[in-house]
C-alpha cells in the first residue's frame, strides 16, 4: 500500500495556494447540509485539482430529503461529464441511492464517511486512562462489528472507510480489500440541527449565509482536556499530537483537515 | 384517530405494573451483558445510557418484566442501540437471543452493523431503528425498511412536516417519536461526546453531560459585543435538562405517529411514573376533540406542573411551534 496524503479545502482559492506534497483534495461538506457546495463549485474545484494532478473527493453531509436530492444532482451531473472521483457518504439514505439505486450512473467510488463509522471520538475518554483503561481501549477501536457489516460494504462497492484520530488514540484493523483514511489534526465531535450562529444572525431570514465560517467559536471548560471549536452546527477539537502513523492494517491515507479548509489555516 | 401509545422507560422489575397503571402501552428497557463494565466500562455502554441504574442486570429480570407486561397486554422492547466492535458483537448477539427466548417483542437498534449481524444470526424478533440511525429523509427510512426494520423512532430534531412526508412516502412503516423529557441539543447518531466520566472519576458534578456544561465561550473573529453576548448564551450550556414535545401531540397524532416515547431509563421510578402520567393526561385530553388553542394551553400548564417552571424554547422538541 502506498501512503497517501490528502487535504480538505473549502474553496478553489485554497487549492491555488496549496503547497506540494498532496495526492488528493477533499471538497464539500460532511456535516451541515447548508454548507454543501453547488454543482458549479464542485465542478470548478475538480478541474482545478486536475490541473494540479490531484485526485478529487466530494464530501456529502447528513441529509434531509432536500440534501439527498442536491447531493444526487451534483453526483449525477458530474458523472454525466465523465468526471471520476470519490464520494464520502454521511447518510444511509444517500449511501443507498449511490451504491444501489444509481450505482450504474455514478462514476464516483463510494467511501464510508466519519459520520457513518461512528467512532467514540469525544475528547474526555482520555481522562479515564488511569482509572479505567479498558474504556479507553474500547474507545480506540472503530466499531465495525464482526463481519456482516464488512460483507455488506463489499457488496455495495465500498472499500474505503474514514476515521478520526481522537485524543485517546486509534486502533483500526481493516480486513483485506479495505482501505482507511484518518483525519488530522481536527477531530469531529458533534452536530446539532439548530444552528446557534444562524439563529443569532439570520434576523428572520430563511436562507443560511454561511456566517459560521466567519464566526468560529471556542468553547472551554475545566472538564474538557482540550478546547472545543464550534463552526455553526458542528463541534470539533484539535488533537495536538503528531501525525497519525499509517502502520495499522488497511490504513493508507492521512486527510489533513481543518474545518476552515486549507492546510495551515487555524492549526 | 389511531390508538396513541406511550412507550415508557424501565430499569427495575418493580416498575412494570406502576408504569402500566400510569398509562404505558409499551415498555422499553436495557440489559447489560455480564461483565460489560469490567471489560469495557459503562462510559462505553452498550445501550447509550451510562449508569448501572439505567439497566436491568440479569436476563431473569427481563423475563419477569415481559411476563408481567404481557399479562396486561403491554409489549416490551429491548434497547441494544450502540455500535459494537468485533469482540463485543458476539456477546451482545447472545444477549439479544436470550431476550428473544424470554419473549421480548422487539429490539431497538442504533446502527446498521448490528442490524445486519442480528439478521445473519437468524433473529426472528421485530427490529426497530432508534435515533442512532439518523433517519431524516425517506431514502434512509426505506433503506432501513429494506434491511428488515418495521418501526423507526424518528430523531429528536426532525420537523413535523418531515414526519408527515415519511408517513406519506412509507405508509407501511411504524413511526415513534420522543414526546417528554431528555431533549438533547445534539443529534443522537451524530454525537461523540462521552457522558458519565465524572462518575467513574468520582468527582463532582456527577451529572456531567457535555452539552450541559457551562462553557466559557470566545468568538475568535471580530464582531459586535451584542453578537458575542448572544452567541455566548447560545453555545454555553446548550442542554435544558427538561425536554417536552407535548403540544406537538396535536400535529403528530394527525401525522400518523402511533407511539410516543418518554425518556429516562436512568431516572428514579417516581419520575418515570409521573412522566408517563403527564403524557397520558394530555393524550386523553387530545382524544376529547379539544381545540388546538385549548390543547396548547393545557400542555403548557402540564409542563409547568411537572417541571415547576414555564416552558422555554430551548426545552422544546418541536421549536417550529414557537414561530
Amino acid at each position: 500500500m502506498t501512503p497517501q496524503s490528502a487535504v480538505f479545502i473549502r474553496s478553489k482559492e485554497q487549492l491555488a495556494s496549496l503547497s506540494g506534497g498532496f495526492d488528493r483534495v477533499y471538497f464539500g461538506e460532511e456535516f451541515c447540509e447548508d454548507l454543501m457546495p453547488s454543482f458549479r463549485q464542485a465542478r470548478s474545484v475538480y478541474y482545478a485539482a486536475q490541473e494540479k494532478n490531484l485526485g478529487f473527493t466530494l464530501l456529502t453531509p447528513l441529509c434531509s430529503d432536500k440534501g439527498i436530492k442536491k447531493s444526487l444532482d451534483i453526483l449525477l451531473r458530474l458523472s454525466d461529464e465523465g468526471i471520476k472521483g470519490e464520494v464520502v457518504l454521511s447518510d444511509w439514505g444517500l449511501l443507498d441511492e449511490v451504491t444501489l439505486t444509481h450505482r450504474k450512473k455514478i462514476s464516483f467510488e463510494p467511501v464510508l464517511g466519519r459520520a457513518l463509522t461512528r467512532q467514540k471520538s469525544g475528547p474526555r475518554l482520555i481522562l479515564l486512562s488511569e482509572v479505567q483503561p479498558a474504556a479507553v481501549e474500547t474507545g480506540k477501536r472503530v466499531p465495525l462489528g464482526a463481519g456482516a457489516f464488512m460483507d455488506f460494504l463489499k457488496e455495495r462497492g465500498v472499500s474505503r472507510l474514514e476515521v478520526d484520530n481522537p485524543l485517546h488514540g486509534l486502533d483500526i484493523r481493516l480486513p483485506d480489500g479495505f482501505h482507511g483514511s484518518v483525519y488530522y489534526p481536527w477531530v469531529y465531535v458533534s452536530l446539532s440541527r439548530i444552528c446557534p450562529v444562524f439563529e443569532t444572525v439570520s434576523q428572520g431570514k430563511k436562507r443560511c449565509k454561511r456566517d459560521c465560517i466567519q464566526l468560529p467559536v471556542r468553547l472551554t471548560h475545566p472538564d474538557m482536556p482540550v478546547p472545543l471549536a464550534a463552526f455553526g452546527r458542528t463541534v470539533f477539537y484539535e488533537n495536538p499530537g503528531p501525525v497519525p502513523s499509517l502502520d495499522m492494517p488497511g490504513l493508507d491515507r492521512v486527510v489533513y483537515f481543518n474545518p476552515l479548509g486549507g492546510h495551515d489555516a487555524g492549526t | 384517530m389511531q390508538e396513541l401509545k406511550i412507550c415508557a422507560p424501565l430499569s427495575r422489575t418493580d416498575e412494570t405494573i406502576p408504569l402500566i397503571e400510569a398509562g404505558a402501552g409499551e415498555i422499553y428497557t436495557g440489559l447489560l451483558p455480564p461483565g460489560w463494565n469490567r471489560e469495557y466500562g459503562l462510559v462505553c455502554s452498550p445501550t447509550r445510557r451510562y449508569g448501572r441504574s439505567a439497566h436491568l442486570a440479569r436476563l431473569e429480570e427481563l423475563e419477569r418484566v415481559v411476563r408481567d407486561a404481557h399479562s396486561r397486554g403491554v409489549v416490551v422492547f429491548l434497547a441494544q442501540n450502540e455500535r459494537y466492535s468485533a469482540e463485543q458483537e458476539p456477546e451482545v448477539i447472545k444477549l439479544v437471543k436470550g431476550a428473544e427466548a424470554v419473549g421480548i417483542d422487539a429490539v431497538i437498534l442504533g446502527d446498521v452493523a448490528f442490524l445486519l449481524a442480528l439478521k445473519r444470526a437468524g433473529l426472528k424478533t421485530r427490529l426497530f431503528m432508534g435515533t442512532g440511525g439518523n433517519i431524516f429523509n425517506t431514502a434512509s427510512a426505506r433503506f432501513f425498511m429494506d434491511a428488515g426494520v418495521s418501526r423507526v423512532i424518528v430523531p429528536r430534531h426532525i420537523r413535523i412536516p418531515e414526519i408527515r412526508k415519511l408517513r406519506r412516502d412509507l405508509p407501511g412503516l411504524e413511526l415513534e417519536s420522543f414526546i417528554f423529557r431528555g431533549l438533547c441539543p445534539y443529534i443522537d447518531g451524530m454525537c461523540r461526546f462521552q457522558h458519565g466520566i465524572n462518575q467513574v472519576l468520582g468527582r463532582e458534578p456527577l451529572e456531567d453531560i457535555a452539552c450541559g456544561l457551562d462553557f466559557h465561550v470566545e468568538i475568535e473573529n471580530d464582531c459586535s459585543r451584542k453578537l458575542k453576548k448572544e452567541l455566548g448564551e447560545r453555545y454555553s450550556r446548550r442542554q435544558s435538562f427538561t425536554g417536552c414535545g407535548l403540544c406537538a401531540l396535536y400535529d403528530l397524532a394527525d401525522a400518523g405517529i402511533g407511539s410516543f416515547k418518554v425518556v429516562g431509563r436512568e431516572m428514579p421510578s417516581r419520575e418515570k411514573i409521573e412522566g408517563v402520567e403527564t403524557v397520558k393526561k394530555i393524550i386523553d385530553l387530545l382524544q376529547t376533540g379539544i381545540s388546538k388553542k385549548e390543547f396548547m394551553k393545557a400542555c403548557h400548564d402540564a409542563y409547568l406542573e411537572f417541571y415547576e417552571e414555564r416552558c422555554i424554547r430551548k426545552a422544546c422538541y418541536y421549536p417550529e411551534l414557537w414561530y
